[in-house]
């Protein structure tokens, strides 16, 4: 479900007018933990 | 009479016994915990198909999915996780999108909906960091007032500087 959290962030950052870099590492084998790094430009 | 009666009692020990023996077979060794998903996940994506796709579209992978609910669904239900994805993989093979971009796709919709019918979980928030600080702390916290049996994802932020955030 990282592809559709991934969503939810570009939403949220589109809603509020701002633009920024998306890293999306898996942290383990079956994806379900993810750590998502959200850099302003 | 009597013998009756101690038969009677026999089968009445024996059927005890055996439910007993699996009423704690069931609670000591129960089924893997189904996820599940508010109903209102469900019809979000059923309108987001139907609008980029058609009714038919929606109607044909309801029907190639075999879903346990038949494919109806209400925003205040609940439903099994694993339906989504059937639903998804329907989507994906009939219209040749990845998963990964319907899944994407999806997010985006219903994060305007959310914005839209449920702004009042989202007092005085100015900016997206924001609100990614206050989903686990505050929103889903309201969420749950409303919807008890909501199963919510866990995840915590952390500010890294005043333009970088980290979500785990």
């Amino acid at each position: 479900m990282a592809d559709f959290a991934d969503g939810l962030i570009e939403a949220a950052l589109e809603h509020y007018n701002e633009k920024a870099n998306i890293e999306i590492v898996k942290l383990n084998e079956s994806g379900s933990l993810v750590k998502f790094t959200i850099s302003k430009v | 009479m009597e013998l009756n009666n101690i038969f009677g009692n026999i089968s009445f020990k024996i059927i005890s016994a055996r439910f007993l023996l699996r009423f704690w077979i069931f609670t000591m060794y129960p089924k893997p915990q189904a996820h599940n998903m508010k109903g209102i996940v469900f019809t979000e994506f059923i309108d987001m198909v139907e609008s980029k796709f058609g009714f038919e579209m929606m109607d044909d992978i309801i029907e190639s999915s075999n879903l346990p609910s038949g494919g109806i669904y209400t925003a205040v239900g609940t439903y099994d996780y694993s339906e989504m994805v059937q639903l998804v993989a329907a989507l994906s093979q009939r219209t040749q999108i990845p998963v990964k971009t319907l899944l994407k796709t999806y997010g985006k919709h219903l994060f305007v909906v959310l914005m839209k019918d449920y702004s009042h979980f989202f007092p005085r928030i100015k900016s997206a960091f924001e609100l990614f600080e206050q989903i686990d702390t505050h929103i889903h916290v309201e969420v749950l007032k409303l919807y008890p049996d909501a199963e919510l994802p866990k995840f915590e932020t952390k500010r890294i500087d005043n333009n970088t955030l980290e979500m785990l």
